[in-house]
């Protein structure tokens, strides 16, 4: 029975599950350089260690509102292909295992968050429901494709 | 060899075509000037060699069977059996370009049998039927000179590639080699015996690493009386010859020594792509002079030199520069705190001591980031050295007689750099020889001599690296620019009226200014000038003209010396530290706010009887306009120029130069309009590095500081 390890993060009122593997680490918010011309989910970007990283405001790219971004925020950063994206969150604490049994194909409606972007749902065993993302999902074409022609309109 | 083993060599073997089919490249043009230069000949001849023997045990039998028969070209040519014509040197121009069709065959499909060599194997003997006789001359000039370099050839006219190598490194490491002929007393019973024993006997100060007849022969007594060693030593002649000579039976013994680098010149460049080198003396240095196109003089003696150097991988080389970058940020960084340390501490012996570290530490980035930015520099050569064939065949075409000059090859800037640089130069050489020099009748006519010149100058100036490319042509005549640019409807005619002359030859640099079909009714030049400039621009570069009609034109292109780091000043816009490349700015100003007025609405100010469109940078980069309004009475503004357009940014306020690491913004962000990058300043924040050029064109201003009515 094979087990696969998901960091937990909350956005809102939402749990969500994102593979542990794509995971480089987990920081506190701080405040990034504003980018211009650039669409309003992109919060900035940071600097990582000598690396400039961009940083998404992910409620904000699934239109689940735009609270205050403030120290307690979490910052996940995850490898997305060849590139590092920081993902801001509410909060970011767990790292669960569940069986591959545990995990559902995800539903026909999942409120508030595109279908595309979910790869499952994962029952824990206190009946709560956790929702599988795959972040990746948010850098294929016809998602960058959105972001250039807004900046080719920015600019 | 199996096809696995092969692949490992390939690419080895495709470095040293390539270098081989340059040397021939440079070699055959220069050829045509110095046809007697017994040096050259005997440069491009050991090429044609190399690239035999290297192509043939690779199994590429076609270009082996090409280089072969250039081979016998050459040697006739070296010999001075026959002279160099200028259809000789075609033919042989003709088969390079062959060769380097083969190469890319060989990259592609693995082999060479695509292209036909009958044709030009053909016109090659043609051409030594054909000048056979014609040597006469040059020969009687050169006898001298060859027959020297025979005799010094001799000593080494035996050897294989690897017996050469063994030589070589023995030099290397500083042992004497030397050729040994021992003669053995005429009634001598046991020749071989007496060999043996001289080899004993060497053996013990050396090693032998060649015997002619071969040992076995020797060994067997299949030789008449005497016989020759090649032997490597840290001994003196003396020395050896004594050691020799206590052996009974020997009549005489003559030592010559051997010296590759001496002689064998194009060693000297092979070498280069060998993990260790060694130039020595006058030959190979002087040859490596010759390679790098010094127009000077040759210095017949020069002093002894020997540099060793390796290679290494350029990734290797860009990590290294982004760890200096790291450390550049660590050491503003290390500043900063000891900025903030001693003022806490006030005067204090430890923070002297942090203080006089972090000067050190600073001195040493410095000298780290410096080095590293020169083992990144290549020599300009690396491009200029396309540049004579490609003149040669275009003044061929265009039926224009041309010199043209090479100077400063030898002036190193960034690999990124190079790169970039060598369309642009192509493009401006191009339409030198195409529209700047004259036909030969019509500079008769004119006066000027029926040699058009070209020249082509690589220097350093302060932190720049500056090319020029000049011509004494026709020059760009203003008047017609203008008049074309008008029929273009580039320009109002208005604007054209008002236009000083530079400004009007500038607009060869104007978008859809002319198409290559149209630009030969022009005067001027203008082939895709646009896209020069952009090229230039993209690395950060400048490019100016200076022409005057009848006396021909100047393209001065000023480059940054690396791209990786640049100066640039820090400024402040509300909570945001921005950077500008100093390279974009022009001046800094302070206008009082009394000073700026609306014209067409657009703010202006006035500087030295030029109008400055104004613009708030934070504007310009779409930022929401600011709640509370500050009065300022005194505004800093910063000039930015992007060729000859100057436009001000008003900034709130000024931090400093520094210099900084340029890091892109990533796949993600990818390019973002006027934006250049992001850098770490030294307390660790992200600032943005502003693309001038980019926001130039966002404010639309077109021209430079207009003439104020």
């Amino acid at each position: 029975m094979s087990e696969k390890q998901f960091v937990i993060f909350r956005l809102g009122e939402e749990e969500y599950g994102i593979s542990i593997l794509t995971v480089k680490e987990i920081t506190e918010y701080k405040k990034t350089t504003k980018v211009p011309n650039t669409p309003d989910f992109i919060n900035g970007i940071i600097n990582l260690r000598g690396s400039i990283i961009p940083v998404i405001d992910l409620k904000k790219r699934f239109g689940l509102g735009c609270e205050e971004i403030n120290s307690s925020n979490r910052v996940i950063i995850a490898n997305v292909g060849e590139k590092q994206v920081g993902f801001i969150v509410d909060e970011a604490s767990q790292v669960i295992s569940l069986d591959n049994k545990d995990i559902e194909k995800p539903p026909e409606i999942v409120s508030g968050i595109d279908r595309k972007y979910v790869i499952g749902v994962g029952k824990l065993s206190d009946e709560k429901i956790i929702i599988l993302l795959d972040l990746a999902k948010l850098f294929s074409d016809e998602d960058e494709k959105v972001l250039f022609e807004y900046m080719e309109n920015a600019g | 060899m199996s096809s696995f083993d092969m692949s490992q060599y390939l690419n080895v073997f495709l470095d040293e075509a390539e270098e081989q089919l340059e040397i021939m490249d440079e070699g055959f043009i220069k050829l045509e000037q110095n046809g007697d230069d017994a040096d050259l000949l005997n440069k491009v001849f050991r090429a044609a060699h190399t690239l035999k023997g290297a192509s043939a045990s690779m199994g590429f039998t076609n270009m082996a069977g090409l280089t072969h028969e250039m081979e016998n070209v050459l040697d006739k040519l070296r010999q001075g059996e026959i002279g160099v014509s200028q259809h000789l040197v075609d033919v042989l121009l003709e088969c390079l370009d062959a060769l380097g069709q083969m190469k890319q065959e060989i990259i592609s499909s693995g082999q060479d049998q695509g292209i036909q060599t009958d044709d030009l194997v053909t016109k090659l003997k043609q051409a030594i039927t054909q000048e056979e006789g014609s040597g006469a001359i040059p020969e009687s000039k050169s006898d001298g000179r060859l027959e020297r370099e025979r005799k010094a050839g001799f000593a080494l006219s035996d050897l294989t590639e690897v017996e050469k190598n063994l030589i070589n490194s023995a030099e290397i490491k500083g042992y004497y080699v030397y050729r040994i002929k021992v003669e053995l007393s005429p009634g001598c019973q046991m020749k071989s015996v007496r060999a043996y024993l001289v080899f004993n006997n060497l053996e013990d100060v050396g090693e032998i690493i060649k015997t002619i007849p071969s040992t076995e022969d020797i060994e067997d007594e299949k030789f008449d009386n005497s016989f020759e060693i090649f032997l490597v030593t840290n001994e003196d002649q003396n020395k050896v010859s004594n050691i020799i000579m206590s052996i009974s039976e020997i009549e005489a013994v003559s030592i010559i020594p051997v010296s590759l680098s001496n002689r064998d010149t194009d060693r000297a460049s092979s070498e280069l792509h060998n993990e260790q080198r060694q130039k020595t003396e006058t030959q190979a240095g002087q040859q490596a002079q010759q390679k790098q196109g010094k127009a000077a003089p040759k210095i017949q003696v020069q002093p002894k030199k020997v540099s060793q150097t390796i290679r290494v991988d350029v990734e290797r080389l860009e990590n290294l520069m982004n760890l200096v970058g790291e450390l550049v940020i660590d050491r503003t960084r290390l500043t900063d705190v000891g900025e903030t340390i001693k003022g806490k501490l006030g005067a204090d012996d430890v923070v002297e001591s942090l203080e006089e570290i972090t000067v050190h530490v600073g001195r040493i980035t410095s000298e780290l980031q410096e080095e590293i930015l020169k083992a990144r520099m290549l020599p300009i050569e690396q491009v200029f050295k396309r540049f004579p064939r490609m003149v040669r065949d275009l003044a061929k075409k265009a039926n224009k007689e041309i010199d043209f000059i090479v100077e400063g090859q030898e002036t190193e800037l960034d690999r990124t750099v190079i790169e970039e640089i060598s369309d642009p130069l192509i493009h401006l050489l191009r339409n030198s020889i195409d529209h700047g020099i004259e036909p030969p009748d019509e500079r008769r006519q004119i006066g000027k001599p029926e040699k058009g010149t070209v020249k082509l100058n690589a220097f350093h100036e302060e932190n720049q690296i500056v090319i020029t490319v000049s011509d004494d042509g026709r020059g760009i005549d203003p008047a017609k620019i203008r008049q074309k640019a008008l029929e273009k409807g580039l320009i109002t005619a208005e604007a054209a009226s008002r236009m000083s002359e530079q400004e009007c030859i500038n607009l060869i640099f104007t978008p859809g200014f002319s198409t290559a079909s149209q630009v030969s009714d022009v005067s001027g030049r203008g082939v895709g000038m646009d896209i020069v400039r952009a090229h230039i621009e993209k690395i950060n570069g400048i490019i100016d003209i200076d022409s005057e009609v009848g006396r021909g034109t100047t393209f001065t292109i000023k480059l940054p010396l690396t791209l990786a780091i640049s100066r640039s000043l820090l400024l402040r816009v509300r909570e945001n530290v921005l950077a500008i490349p100093l390279v974009n700015v022009v001046e800094i100003i302070d206008v009082e706010s009394d000073k700026i007025y609306s014209m067409q609405n657009q703010e202006v100010t006035v500087i030295r009887g030029n109008v400055l469109p104004l613009f708030k940078l934070d504007a310009v980069l779409g930022w929401p306009p600011r709640e509370e309004k500050t009065e300022r009475t005194k505004l800093p503004v910063v000039v930015a120029g992007i060729s000859d357009k100057r436009v001000g940014f008003i900034v709130d306020t000024l931090i400093g130069e520094q210099e900084i690491v340029i890091k892109p913004l990533g796949d993600y962000l990818g390019q973002i309009p006027g934006l250049a990058g992001a850098t770490i300043l030294g307390d660790g924040r992200v600032a943005l590095i502003l693309d001038v050029r980019g926001l130039v064109e966002h404010t639309g201003v077109r021209s430079g500081y207009e003439q104020a009515n």
